[in-house]
């Protein structure tokens, strides 16, 4: 069956999620996670750091997957006010969301190497900034961490509603979260991917690296994750098991996943690499209380390349309820 | 040790790769799947109306085909009206249909491999059958039923008279024969006439789904196709006199239907007084109910 949906849209919907997911790590460190006693926090400076640029990247991709988009960018300016419509909303929460991340990204660098602040501060024709200088910038870090975070949970969950939004017109898509109430799943699945996602590239992988897995709640932060991949496991066997149940184009699309040709992306990078080696991996580490290299690393790497496979997976056997 | 700020471009770095990495191991992981057969795509239509402008210029002017065919010739088979080409079928394009070539001023080139009629059996599958190739056998919203399962299979065994203007007419060209009784006529009962084709073809109920609840043809109650609701009572089994007489088929009956309807007073009347039984006519007559 020939898709509308591919790669591109998979990936600017991975990105969304990824950079969403690294601002909330990083948010959630800066309040519990004791940030402001380390000079060099590598879980909050890539998180915060990263999810600007990776939200640009994933906006100027869904730009380019639309066609007016490319042909007249111009057209997107009607979407701010159809208010009514899924995209608007999207289009406000990433016209709020980049500018605040990319602020906190700004001050987290400020903080953790003075020699740029110094640098900036040099800067003759950057004279007229003096008054940033005078606020206190850790104060100022956690309001934009803060409301940065309430943005970033709209869009990972936005990035869920866009798909639901579709509506009975691709059943898969609009999986309700509990039978006989119209709340669907794809949101919280997406909000978990998320947040799974980005501490698997803030955490298992750059504090591994850069902390030799050392950093405060380290043990706590390995049991979230623990509970995050078990939930996501969770959500996906609903999400399947509910398709096939209801019948029709729904089960068609779980049997595709399932069985079908995108069984083997299913088995191997959702069921092994999203699931089974992360929980190894997990619980390993929940139990040393921090990540060695080998299992950080292969855990982290796994986790991303399944986030991206999934969002793939779930576009790819959307099978329209006309067949 | 990595230097603190490469913390910035790995993160980066290391989205890239995975994303790289993904869009590389798909195709190869789904390369042990058993891959459904593409659904075939039917061939398309030649679609040329662009094609078709100089065909157009010279069939809508008579000048141009008499100069074309010389002085004294008869034109008329050949002249098409200019509102025919902004019909449905005729926005296609000539070429589309007939063949030919298109785009040119060199009259023997434009006619080379022309195909007079592109509805005939051995044209229509590469023409008609295109985009018709889902023609249904019954219409039953219209009632109406068609013998296009017999027309199909006429065409593949080779019927020269299974072909799709026998009966649709020229489509690109104004008439459409199938949308009066008088076309019909005049196209499918001449021929079915002079073919001898069985009789029963030629009633209504060779077209017409009957929706009634009785096996009558159409003509013992109809009298006309203009007027269809004028019929006449040919069978009713009560005289239809007096006050009758003025009603319609279902003031009484239960449409479509006609059975089911007892043959007494009572199945329509309801005797409003306490006195007598259920047989009306014992005192009062269809012609003067208070006599």
């Amino acid at each position: 069956m020939q898709t509308a949906w591919g790669w591109l849209p998979a990936i600017y919907l991975f990105l969304g999620g990824l950079g969403a997911g690294a601002l909330l790590i990083a948010t959630l460190f800066e309040f519990y996670g004791d940030r402001d006693r380390h000079d060099f926090f590598p879980i909050t400076l890539a998180g915060a750091t990263v999810s600007g640029p990776l939200l640009i990247l994933g906006t100027l991709l869904l730009i380019f997957d639309l066609g007016a988009g490319r042909r007249e960018p111009w057209r997107i300016l009607y979407m701010f006010t159809h208010f009514s419509s899924v995209m608007t909303w999207g289009v406000w929460l990433l016209t709020l969301f980049i500018p605040v991340a990319l602020t906190y990204g700004f001050l987290e660098i400020l903080d953790t190497f003075p020699a740029a602040r110094q640098w900036l501060r040099d800067r003759r024709w950057l004279r007229w900034t003096a008054f940033l200088w005078d606020l206190p910038l850790r104060r100022t870090r956690r309001i934009f961490a803060g409301v940065g975070a309430v943005l970033a949970v709209g869009i990972a969950v936005y990035t869920g509603v866009l798909l639901s939004a579709v509506g009975p017109a691709i059943p898969l898509w609009s999986t309700p979260l509990f039978p006989g109430i119209y709340l669907p799943l794809m949101p919280l699945l997406f909000l978990v991917s998320a947040l799974s996602t980005a501490d698997a590239l803030t955490v298992d992988i750059l504090a591994t690296l850069f902390a030799r897995g050392r950093f405060p709640y380290s043990r706590r932060t390995h049991l979230v994750h623990l509970v995050l991949i078990t939930v996501e496991a969770l959500l996906i066997s609903h999400l399947l098991l509910h398709a096939f149940g209801e019948g029709g184009a729904a089960a068609e699309s779980a049997r595709q996943i399932v069985l079908g040709q995108h069984a083997p992306v299913f088995w191997v990078f959702i069921i092994l690499l999203a699931i089974i080696f992360p929980l190894v991996g997990h619980i390993y580490a929940a139990g040393l209380g921090w990540h060695m290299l080998a299992s950080g690393l292969s855990s982290g790497i796994s986790i991303l390349l399944s986030g991206l496979f999934l969002r793939y997976l779930i576009l790819v056997s959307g099978v329209p309820a006309f067949l | 040790m990595l230097p603190r700020w490469s913390v910035i471009p790995l993160a980066l770095a290391l989205v890239g790769g995975i994303i790289g990495l993904g869009v590389l191991a798909e195709p190869l992981i789904q390369s042990i799947a058993a891959q459904p057969e593409p659904t075939p795509t039917p061939a398309l239509l030649n679609y040329r109306a662009p094609q078709s402008v100089r065909c157009i210029e010279c069939h809508v002017s008579p000048a141009a085909l008499q100069a074309a065919l010389g002085e004294g010739a008869d034109i008329s088979r050949l002249l098409i009206r200019g509102e025919e080409v902004l019909s449905i079928h005729g926005r296609l394009g000539c070429v589309t249909c007939h063949g030919g070539t298109g785009d040119t001023e060199d009259v023997a080139l434009a006619h080379q491999g022309l195909v007079p009629n592109p509805a005939h059996y051995q044209e229509a599958a590469q023409v008609c059958l295109h985009c018709h190739s889902n023609v249904r056998i019954d219409i039953p919203e219209k009632h109406i039923h068609t013998p296009h399962e017999r027309i199909l299979r006429g065409m593949r065994e080779g019927w020269e008279v299974c072909a799709c203007s026998n009966c649709h007419g020229p489509v690109a060209h104004g008439e459409k024969p199938i949308a009066t009784h008088e076309g019909l006529a005049a196209y499918c009962i001449d021929c079915h006439q002079t073919k001898k084709v069985p009789s029963e073809r030629l009633k209504c109920s060779g077209c017409h789904i009957i929706p009634h609840d009785i096996s009558l043809d159409c003509e013992v109650c109809h009298r006309s196709t203009r007027t269809w609701s004028n019929v006449r009572l040919a069978v009713h089994p009560m005289e239809l006199t007096g006050a009758h007489a003025e009603l319609s088929c279902f003031d009484c009956h239960q449409r479509p239907n006609f059975m089911g309807l007892r043959n007494a007073c009572s199945a329509c009347h309801q005797r409003p007084h306490d006195f007598g039984d259920d047989n009306c006519e014992r005192c009062h007559t269809p012609e003067k109910w208070r006599r």
